[in-house]
């Protein structure tokens, strides 16, 4: 097929999918710069691969799983980051929000940045987008009970942080916390 | 508050706060006929392919070059030799014009002096029928050996000593390997310009004393018109 009509094939998948795939690759990255790079290169991987579509009616499941092979090969090329301190995460809202549901998304990406990269994207894609565990098995290339565990153990570490945090006191998220916490 | 209500309170919020798509299709449509546009090999990085396929080609790929098989000696009807390189033109891999245009010093570093180093390089580059002007070896430790080396043009001595008739004939000069012919003249303490006897002769004592100056090959006579020698290493 013509480099060009697959082009053009993909931008009709995309259409229903773009705006939720977009906002995933945000969720899963430190940054909304780093997001954004990442939704383009799935986009980029996704033109070259997307002969291997066989059933069109599957592509949202192929599109993610696209971007979480992206996703794991970038963070294996920019190993440094998991260097990063949390100190260093700047969260960015998308849109305007109110103190308390800034303060809480804000927590909630310092919890996600604790996890590993596979346990992140479980949360993301099963708490955030919706995805049954059988579709997070295929985008993640495992096995239904693995994915159980990986989200068991995911929700574990969010408690954890959660408990060091004492959050069931009204909510501040001052430094003093954080370098309290060492 | 429970810790898994909050952590679920969170998660909504964070999903609110993030909920926000930065480029419409139009955007994404546009790069991607863009990146189709330009091909893979220009869109995705992948200069180090490029380079190495470039070099592979090049490597294999047969081109014109032209190479030195022995030199051409003519000597005229005055006694004069002139000689030159007998070049040939051939179509080869770019490797194979390398090896045609190198040669290589092997140096044995272990246990050797600086001197017997230089001593090693010079001997070679004589070999190889260089006369070396100067070379220099310095060596730090740990840290292998810089080598240093002037090197003139290939110069090859002749000497020819013969007869013609009752009269001596002796020949000896320098010859600058380079573009060119090179030019000998035939003296007997001055330059001889008699008239030879019998070119034939002459031709023959020539080869011999060619050969015997370490010129090595065949060598064919082409005696119409003036005297041209092919010597083939």
């Amino acid at each position: 097929m013509a480099k060009q009509a697959r082009a053009d094939r993909l931008i009709v998948l995309l259409g229903p999918v773009h705006e939720a795939a977009q906002v995933t690759a945000r969720r899963l990255c430190r940054s909304h710069a780093d997001g954004d790079d990442l939704f383009q290169e799935t986009v980029l991987r996704a033109l070259d691969q997307i002969g291997t579509l066989r059933d069109e009616a599957r592509f949202r499941g192929w599109f993610y799983a696209v971007m979480v092979s992206v996703h794991r090969a970038r963070h294996r090329r920019r190993f440094w980051r998991r260097l990063l301190s949390l100190d260093e995460l700047t969260f960015e809202p998308a849109r305007p929000a109110d103190t308390e549901t800034w303060e809480g998304a804000e927590r909630m990406a310092q919890a996600l940045a604790t996890l590993s990269l596979a346990a992140r994207e479980a949360i993301v894609l099963f708490e955030l987008e919706g995805f049954t565990l059988e579709e997070l098995a295929a985008i993640q290339n495992d096995s239904i009970p693995a994915v159980k565990s990986r989200l068991s153990r995911a929700r574990r570490r969010l408690r954890d942080f959660y408990e060091k945090l004492d959050v069931r006191a009204p909510i501040s998220l001052g430094k003093e916390r954080r370098h309290g916490n060492g | 508050m429970e810790m898994d209500d909050r952590i679920a309170i969170d998660l909504r919020a964070y999903g609110r706060a993030t909920d926000r798509a930065p480029r419409p299709l139009d955007g994404i449509a546009a790069s991607l006929r863009a990146a189709a546009a330009v091909g893979p090999l220009t869109r995705l990085r992948r200069p180090l392919a490029v380079g190495a396929l470039t070099l592979a080609v090049l490597l294999v790929a047969p081109v014109p070059y032209t190479r030195q098989r022995g030199f051409d000696f003519t000597v005229a009807a005055d006694g004069t030799v002139l000689r030159s390189p007998h070049l040939e033109r051939v179509w080869g891999p770019v490797y194979a014009m390398a090896r045609e245009k190198l040669f290589h010093i092997e140096l044995p570093l272990k246990d050797q002096t600086s001197e017997e180093l230089e001593r090693e390089i010079r001997q070679q580059l004589v070999a190889e029928g260089y006369t070396v002007d100067n070379v220099k070896v310095w060596r730090f430790a740990g840290l292998g050996a810089g080598i240093h080396c002037d090197i003139l043009p290939p110069t090859t001595r002749v000497t020819i000593d013969a007869h013609r008739g009752t009269e001596p004939l002796h020949l000896a000069t320098d010859i600058d390997v380079g573009p060119g012919p090179a030019r000998l003249l035939v003296r007997d303490g001055e330059v001889v310009s008699a008239p030879r006897p019998n070119p034939f002769e002459e031709q023959e004592m020539l080869i011999d004393r060619l050969k015997a100056c370490g010129v090595k090959g065949d060598v064919t006579v082409d005696a119409k018109g003036g005297v041209p020698i092919h010597l083939r290493p």
